[in-house]
């Protein structure tokens, strides 16, 4: 027998929840392999084919220049880059990403400011200017090329759970 | 199975949202009943005889579809469309076009 | 779709109907949940799965699966950054394809070597595998069975499977990975100091005048040691970097001297530093006189390549690569006099004002040194050389055992030190730089492993490219691979690796998370846990040695390398494997499995489960009944208290953010052989290097020689083979992480835009990558981050797809047996 709620509180949902969608994805991938025989060649699913033959390499996709914000897995990801970084300099001389990205550039850029993390120094005190510590963006921030994953990941993001869990102690 | 390379196949993701009118001794009985429908998913209720239910589909003919099934219901009132929104992306996730109606 | 945007919209959608219902928005469509007791997350520390740095990350976990990482901001270390690698640490557990199962080659229900795949039980694999191990043991000795472990090993993995393969199954065919990356800056170590691991330690990057980066794309592959460099370059204007590489690397982009050397002439411009230094007066004459003596080392030893092969039949001191004579310094400088400016700039290809630079640099008295070289130095067919030719500069100068002037060899992989070097997973070795080849030092194993004298045999085993080629001989027939993908690693795939795992003679077990190639050429897979899965320890580049809980469960029936070893001690009696001699001089041994007297000897099992932690996990202790975890780490750590290896109690390290050792009295040692940093140090004597009878350290005169293959007619091209930033190593773990894999998706071939359009090639273009040994197809690049000169290509080895390693050369360092993965002659042919 179900509670009809005065105004908040949903109802319980009987559809899933995109968490146990996308674990349920990633037991049939394991389930499919592990139960039937596997032929060894296909084994080291990298790899897609046998070890002593030569294999045609994938084409070269392109960078990905959307300019569109990807969702972050959690809030600690430094976020890709979603645009070409052909040819940008970021040596001793010159950082070409802090020419859009700089605290004072964002206005006319319109790019995302650096977050301020980005201006502490090793013992965690804000300076007047970008660590020099952060300096080589490239360490943390990558580009993505427009390709598929080559094997799907089953991570669960900490929304997805904590909208299983309230789905499920709704249930109850 | 490895899926890579540039890709091409375009997916359209439809996501309307319902007011549905029921009298207030069938909420329990509808809401059972719509939440059993694929893509159908009931979020709350006013006791006075409301439910906001959301549709999810591959193409707006099954929206359409679910609107009929759920207006067909033993103890429906009346299901109005209220808004919809549909997404076409590609593989890698990046949405290429957005459409988006809000009907009131 | 990602699920977000579908959430997303079915926000907005909600929203809209609730509106226009009059009624508030359900409490599931708001986007915001505040409840502290929902939003709280477990945080706990874990040391990064990746490179040597060894930087610390908090581990966020809910509902038994990892949900967030982060840089520690607590962590010397890393102070709270992480490189990209580190950011996805989230994620690396969660590849779709993960082993859940035993898988068995079968062919009718039974197992077959050309038979395919089939889910066992733990059962069945381990009968399989019991009855496989006692054949060859029986039929052929312990010198058949074998095992290839890692640098990636948790620390009492590494210690488990020593005492597993050299005490239990008699056989030193025990080998880690790491020979591949350290084995050359061991021999180093060990040949200038006498005792392993850098003297310096992290807070050298805070204190130096000057970097020297020597075959160390510390950019991308120390990527937090490299902000720690950057940090102190970009901070004070007087601080000088120097880059030298066979090829423009990121690093070149904060260089303040770069430098592109023509491969191995790296021997040739260190030992003109070292001319330079003597003639310009830079010689630290106390420091010499008190702490140095003077060798010659063996020359013309060869390239550790098969015997019969011409150019071992060839090289007069094959047999004696690390012998040496005492000289004096008189005639060691004039030994290195040859090594003149115009002859060495000639060699290098290195514009002279840039040598002297260098050399200047390293002779001013005022000018703090830091060295810093990885793979470029040590898989070198002379890396150990390389090494000793780097501590002599520092050694005539006296820049050494001190705040900013340091040598530092920087560790490839998160445990290679604390693992493979520090528990002696070598084939030579044992825990704390004790060697099999020394009965006294193998008395103190059997002492301290409570095991009869006689027990661990004295014969060196089979290393990394040794142990390859005697299974394609036959000679080596049951295998153990853990934590590591040496199908695609190890050099000379076709000639060697792969034959040698499908000779129909050998069983090859692999134990691995993900299907890799190598468990694709396996017998028997193993599923086996991952990193935070399993209680584990790393030891880093800097003596630090980092613990972590248990934190998430391994998926389906994954069991960590830990329980695999222990457990499968349990199928084989004393009376099997050891022999008869043995037994009869002891008879309260027999009868007994190997893991009684291995594990359940009253040391690794003396610490009852009650100490485990009650906020974690921990399924190996709870299925063998005690903290097995403390119990081995604390007769482990018996071998190095009181010599020089000092290891903190075992509790103390789940409390601090790891600790450098010698840990003398709960003090960790930053610097040593120095005298107030080293507790081993003799008040009054200011430097001792302590691991020499005489306390004394040795610079050897050592001569350019040249590479066992290099470009000629028709391979007309150096190949060069490394990493990348996004992957580590052999890419099972980031391939597999969907932003780590767009970010750089496939292997390519850096090559300069002048010899592609020679070839008619362009950017994108299929490329034959081809040796005298093998060949792969790749795509062209004439961009990015590499710069690579005329005349030599640069391909990672990351891509599974590129097996770059049927194209190279198994030539190693004959001293080190470490293989040379950065020289040997290809040719390029459009596809």
């Amino acid at each position: 027998m179900r509670n009809v709620a005065r105004h908040l509180g949903a109802l319980p949902s009987a559809a899933l929840s995109s968490a146990a969608i996308l674990s349920l994805f990633g037991a049939l991938l394991l389930a499919a392999p592990l139960l039937a025989q596997m032929t060894a060649d296909e084994l080291a699913t990298l790899r897609g084919g046998p070890i002593a033959e030569t294999l045609e390499p994938m084409p070269m996709p392109p960078v990905s220049n959307r300019d569109v914000r990807q969702v972050r897995n959690y809030p600690e990801q430094p976020p890709v880059i979603p645009h070409k970084i052909d040819g940008y300099q970021v040596d001793r001389n010159a950082n070409k990403c802090l020419t859009c990205h700089s605290r004072t550039a964002i206005e006319v850029s319109q790019a995302p400011m650096l977050s301020i993390t980005h201006f502490m120094d090793r013992d965690g005190q804000s300076l007047a200017t970008v660590s020099p510590r952060r300096y080589f963006c490239n360490q943390c921030h990558v580009v993505q090329t427009e390709t598929g994953p080559a094997v799907p990941n089953t991570f669960v993001d900490i929304d997805s759970i904590l909208r299983q869990d309230a789905g499920a102690s709704q249930q109850q | 199975m490895r899926i890579s390379g540039p890709v091409d196949n375009k997916q359209e993701l439809h996501v309307a949202s319902l007011l549905v009118h029921c009298p207030p001794a069938a909420l329990a009985g509808t809401t059972t009943a719509i939440a059993a429908l694929q893509g159908a998913e009931v979020h709350g209720a006013d006791p006075v005889g409301k439910l906001v239910v959301t549709a999810e589909a591959e193409n707006e003919g099954e929206i359409l579809r679910l609107i009929d099934r759920i207006q067909d219901m033993e103890g429906v009132l009346s299901a109005i469309l209220v808004y919809h929104e549909f997404d076409r992306s590609d593989a890698t996730g990046a949405p290429q076009k957005t459409e988006r109606q809000a009907l009131s | 779709m990602s699920i977000s945007r579908r959430d997303y919209m079915k926000a907005q959608a909600i929203a809209a109907a609730a509106a226009a219902a009059g009624m508030a928005v359900p409490g599931e469509a708001a986007n915001l949940v505040t409840e502290r007791e929902k939003t709280e997350l477990v945080w706990s520390k874990a040391a990064c799965r990746f490179c040597g740095t060894g930087c610390s990350v908090m581990v966020a976990t809910k509902d038994g699966q990892v949900v967030a990482t982060h840089g520690d901001v607590k962590a010397e270390v890393n102070r709270g950054l992480n490189c990209v690698k580190g950011y996805f640490l989230a994620k690396i557990l969660y590849g779709g394809d993960r082993l859940t199962q035993p898988l068995l080659r079968m062919r009718d229900g039974q197992y077959s070597k050309d038979g395919d795949f089939e889910a066992v039980s733990w059962e069945r694999a381990f009968d399989e595998m019991a009855a496989q191990f006692k054949r060859v043991l029986k039929e052929k000795g312990p010198e058949a069975v074998g095992m290839f472990g890692s640098g990636q090993w948790t620390v009492w993995e590494g210690y488990a499977a020593s005492k597993l393969m050299k005490a239990g199954f008699r056989s030193n065919n025990i080998d880690p990975n790491a020979r591949h990356c350290m084995a050359s800056a061991v021999a180093g170590f060990i040949r200038t100091f006498g005792i392993d691991e850098p003297m310096g330690c992290y807070d050298d990057f805070e204190n130096a005048d000057a970097f020297v980066l020597w075959g160390s794309n510390m950019a991308e592959m120390h990527p937090i040691l490299w902000t720690r460099l950057t940090d102190r370059r970009l901070s004070a204007p007087h601080v000088k970097v120097a880059v030298l590489s066979t090829f423009e690397n990121r690093c070149f982009d904060l260089a303040d001297i770069p430098m592109v050397f023509t491969p191995q002439s790296d021997l040739a411009i260190l030992n003109y530093i070292a001319k330079t230094i003597i003639e310009s007066g830079k010689v630290n004459e106390d420091f010499v006189g008190k702490h140095v003596n003077f060798a010659r080392g063996n020359t013309d030893i060869g390239y550790g390549l098969r015997p019969e092969h011409p150019l071992e039949q060839a090289a007069s001191n094959a047999g004696k690569a690390g012998g040496s004579t005492p000289m004096s310094f008189e005639d060691y400088a004039a030994f290195v006099a040859d090594y003149d400016l115009a002859h060495v700039s000639a060699l290098s290809g290195v514009p002279e004002n840039r040598l002297e630079a260098l050399a200047e640099l390293y002779g001013d008295p005022d000018t703090k040194v830091m060295s810093l070289w990885t793979m470029g130095v040590n898989q070198h067919t002379r890396g150990v050389w390389v090494n000793n030719l780097l501590y002599n500069i520092h050694l005539l100068t006296g820049k050494i055992s001190e705040p900013g002037n340091s040598p530092f060899s920087l560790t490839g992989q998160p445990s290679a030190c604390g693992t493979a070097r520090e528990v002696g997973t070598f084939a030579h070795r044992l825990p704390a730089d004790l060697l099999v080849a020394k009965e006294e030092h193998r008395e103190i194993a059997e002492a301290i492993w409570k095991l009869p004298k006689g027990t661990i045999p004295g014969k060196v085993g089979y290393h990394a490219v040794l142990q390859n080629r005697m299974l394609k001989d036959g000679k080596l027939n049951a295998y153990w691979v853990q934590v590591n993908n040496n199908m695609q690693a190890a050099p000379n795939l076709n000639e060697e690796g792969f034959p040698g795992y499908r000779n129909p003679e050998n069983f090859i077990v692999v134990s691995d998370a993900y299907p890799t190639v190598t468990a694709q050429a396996a017998d028997l897979i193993l599923p086996t846990a991952m990193w935070v899965e399993k209680e584990g320890a790393y030891g880093n580049a800097e003596r630090r040695t980092q613990f972590w809980h248990q934190l998430v469960d391994a998926p389906g029936e994954s069991k960590s390398d830990l329980w695999q070893l222990v457990e499968f001690s349990k199928r084989f009696t004393t009376d099997e494997v050891w022999p008869q001699d043995l037994l009869d001089a002891n008879p309260d041994y027999r009868g007994k499995t190997l893991y009684e007297v291995l594990y359940a000897n009253g040391q690794v099992d003396a610490f009852p489960l009650e100490e485990t932690s009650p906020d974690y996990a921990n399924h190996e202790s709870e299925d063998f009944g005690f903290y097995i975890q403390k119990g081995l780490f604390e007769e482990y750590a018996a071998f190095g208290r009181g010599h020089g290896h000092d290891l903190a109690p075992f509790d103390v390290y789940h409390e601090v953010r790891g600790l450098r050792w010698p840990v003398v009295d709960g003090q960790e040692t930053r610097w040593r052989f120095r005298e107030g940093y080293d507790p081993y140090v003799e008040p009054g004597s200011g430097v001792q290097f302590y691991g020499k009878a005489d306390k004394r350290a040795v610079i050897y005169a050592l001569p350019y020689e040249p590479p066992a293959e290099s470009p000629d007619e028709e391979y007309d091209f150096w190949l060069v083979t490394g990493r990348v930033l996004e992957h580590w190593h052999s890419g099972s773990m980031t391939q597999r992480v969907p932003e780590l894999h767009r970010a750089f998706p496939e292997a390519l071939a850096f090559m300069h835009p002048d010899d592609a359009a020679d070839k008619g090639l362009r950017r994108g273009s299929k490329v034959l990558v081809k040796s005298r040994r093998g060949e792969i197809i790749s795509r062209v690049e004439t961009r990015g981050r590499n710069k690579v000169p005329r005349g030599l290509i640069f391909v990672p080895w990351f891509d599974a797809r590129q097996l770059i390693n049927k194209v190279t050369l198994d030539a190693t360092d004959p001293i080190s047996k470490q293989t040379d993965f950065k020289k040997c002659a290809v040719k390029l042919e459009a596809v």
